[in-house]
């Protein structure tokens, strides 16, 4: 298991125990806090999870120059008639995993699945966390709904891709950690 | 008066008199029309049971016999005394083909309980007895068969022929894959002593033991997939299958190895091959002398001394030995492994650190498994390393585990995307 996973499963335990915090304090400030903070590390995670998963990928002749630009977050140029991967060029996170259903399931993404909508939620919230525009108004059920919905994606992913479950979802939302 | 049922033999007079007003031997004789006659009836020395030894049909057998026995027909009816039969098991399926062919089989243990609708109850030797049952119900097979059966048992008497029947000293497969493969000639031993992975007159293994010989299994895996190996050596390596083979073991017939050795009659002198045997046995000396504990001959960590001989190890090694025939540089740097590592060449203590992110908690790290996905890991693993040639890494390890990964799910997609 790379560096990567492991600072990925760090953070998502931490997470995790910030929400669980956030829940037992009264203090109105503190607990928005934590669960602001618990929603930018269980994304972290995912971040991490995505990175790892892509990575596998890498080198593999299976995936065209277009599904290597998703993975590698990078634009295709032509040098010299080449089409060849060069500059930095991000992806929202919703894309990049949406991709790899569609490359692993070899069906477009189904936004039916039980977790889809509290997964866009916990985006929105983040975004408004990290770029703020108005005062965040992000509640501890808002927080305990995302990492529910982050948990499930990252299970899911691996279902799709590796036909394996994540095996840190069996513990849901309890944390090792204490805060 | 009629022809006299039975001779006594060292049986106390009392008890002859309750054989003989209970007419219980005459019961038995009339249904089950035994051969001997009279009946020689003995006296267990220990317990005091009677009991006679014959020969009987199996139509007489079939129709009055149910292996259907309670332990203690008194006090508890409901509980039964025989095991579960074990329908799966290579002996009895091998037992049912028998039986159609004819086989006579003895030493059915029985106890005869007059007045039951079955009177005879089967305590030892059930699958014998299905096998006769079904070659008679199937094929109307109706040879002759030796049976024990033990008369008026008490409470004691009966669990002790029930204990005594049901005990019995479980054959190995690895010996029953000796005893098939002798059977079958002498080549694969002879084979394993040239390479040394067998020492000079040494036999295989006829039980698992750490540190003890190596297996027909073992050595069979280690042929087949070095032809399996062999065999995909020309196909772009991260787009193939790679899974090593296992074959089967405590079973007459064993496919994959069949196939082997008709495809390939001239196997016991491939140069490759030998090589390949040689080359395995030196690194699994030198993971042994990696643990040998100074001055003595004990191992400092039995565990990591046989990491070589773990089923994945062994078949991944050879597969991959298979896989770099054609290329002699790589080949090379995969035979230098066992120079390689320090302390050790398999570099146990960093196998254990390589896990998946899909991996269960309780998984123990590379090595400790051989099922498939081990085995696949462990030849990416070689592959890897006879690459680079340089002995197993961290990095090295995480990588093939990746790899391993990524094959799996790249030829998974392929496999979806065919199907629609």
């Amino acid at each position: 298991m790379g560096p990567i996973v492991a600072d990925a499963n760090r953070r998502f335990e931490l997470s995790k125990a910030l929400l669980d915090r956030a829940k037992r304090t009264a203090d109105n400030d503190l607990q928005r806090s934590l669960a602001e903070m618990a929603i930018t590390s269980a994304f972290s995670c995912l971040e991490g999870m995505l990175t790892h998963v892509f990575e596998h990928f890498v080198e593999s002749t299976a995936f065209d120059i277009f599904e290597q630009s998703v993975m590698q977050e990078k634009s295709i140029r032509f040098v010299c008639g080449r089409p060849s991967l060069t500059d930095q060029r991000f992806h929202s996170i919703e894309d990049r995993l949406q991709f790899l259903f569609w490359r692993f399931s070899g069906q477009e993404f189904d936004k039916n699945k039980t977790w889809w909508p509290h997964f866009s939620s916990a985006v929105g919230f983040r975004n408004e966390i990290m770029h703020p525009k108005a005062p965040s108004a992000t509640t501890v059920d808002d927080a305990e709904r995302s990492l529910s919905a982050i948990v499930s994606a990252i299970d899911d992913l691996m279902m799709v891709v590796f036909r394996k479950r994540w095996p840190k979802a069996k513990r849901g939302l309890t944390s090792s950690l204490s805060i | 008066m009629g022809e006299q049922a039975f001779v006594a033999h060292g049986i106390p007079d009392e008890k002859i008199e309750e054989l003989t007003d209970s007419a219980i031997i005459d019961g038995f004789v009339a249904l089950l029309r035994p051969i001997e006659r009279p009946l020689q009836i003995f006296a267990d020395g220990k317990t005091g049971a009677l009991y006679c030894e014959c020969h009987v049909s199996a139509e007489n057998l079939v129709n009055n016999t149910t292996p259907d026995t309670p332990l203690d027909p008194d006090a508890s009816a409901d509980y039964r005394a025989n095991r579960e039969l074990v329908e799966d098991h290579a002996a009895f399926t091998q037992m049912l083909f028998d039986a159609q062919e004819g086989r006579t089989f003895s030493n059915i243990v029985c106890e005869f309980i007059s007045g039951d609708d079955k009177p005879l109850k089967v305590v030892g030797g059930q699958h014998r007895f299905w096998a006769i049952s079904s070659a008679y119900n199937e094929s109307e097979v109706n040879g002759i068969h030796g049976i024990k059966v033990y008369f008026a048992l008490d409470t004691e008497q009966r669990l002790d022929v029930q204990v005594i029947s049901n005990t019995n000293i479980e054959v190995s497969r690895d010996l029953l894959d000796r005893m098939f493969e002798t059977v079958s000639g002498a080549e694969l031993r002879a084979w394993c002593q040239k390479v040394e992975l067998l020492g000079k007159k040494e036999d295989f293994a006829d039980k698992r033991k750490r540190g003890g010989s190596i297996s027909v299994r073992q050595a069979r895996a280690f042929v087949i997939n070095y032809y399996l190996g062999k065999e995909r050596s020309k196909d772009q390596f991260d787009q193939i299958e790679t899974t090593p083979h296992v074959p089967k073991s405590g079973v007459r017939t064993v496919p994959e190895w069949e196939r082997i050795k008709k495809t390939y009659p001239d196997l016991w002198d491939d140069k490759g091959l030998e090589k390949a045997g040689k080359e395995f046995q030196a690194l699994v000396e030198k993971q042994r002398q990696a643990f040998v504990k100074v001055g003595g001959a004990k191992t400092s960590n039995p565990d990591f001394a046989e990491k070589a001989m773990n089923d994945a190890v062994l078949s991944a090694w050879a597969f991959a030995a298979g896989l770099l025939e054609n290329n002699p540089t790589r080949l090379q740097r995969h035979y230098e492994l066992k120079d390689n590592g320090k302390p050790d060449p398999l570099r146990a203590s960093l196998l254990v650190k390589g896990k998946h992110v899909t991996d269960p908690e309780q998984y123990r790290g590379l090595g400790y498994r051989t099922d498939p996905k081990e085995r696949g890991r462990f030849v990416e693993l070689f592959w890897i390393q006879a690459e680079k040639g340089s002995g197993f890494s961290d990095r090295m390890i995480s990588a093939a585990i990746a790899a391993y990964h990524a094959k799996a799910a790249i030829l998974d997609a392929k496999a979806k995307k065919e199907a629609i």
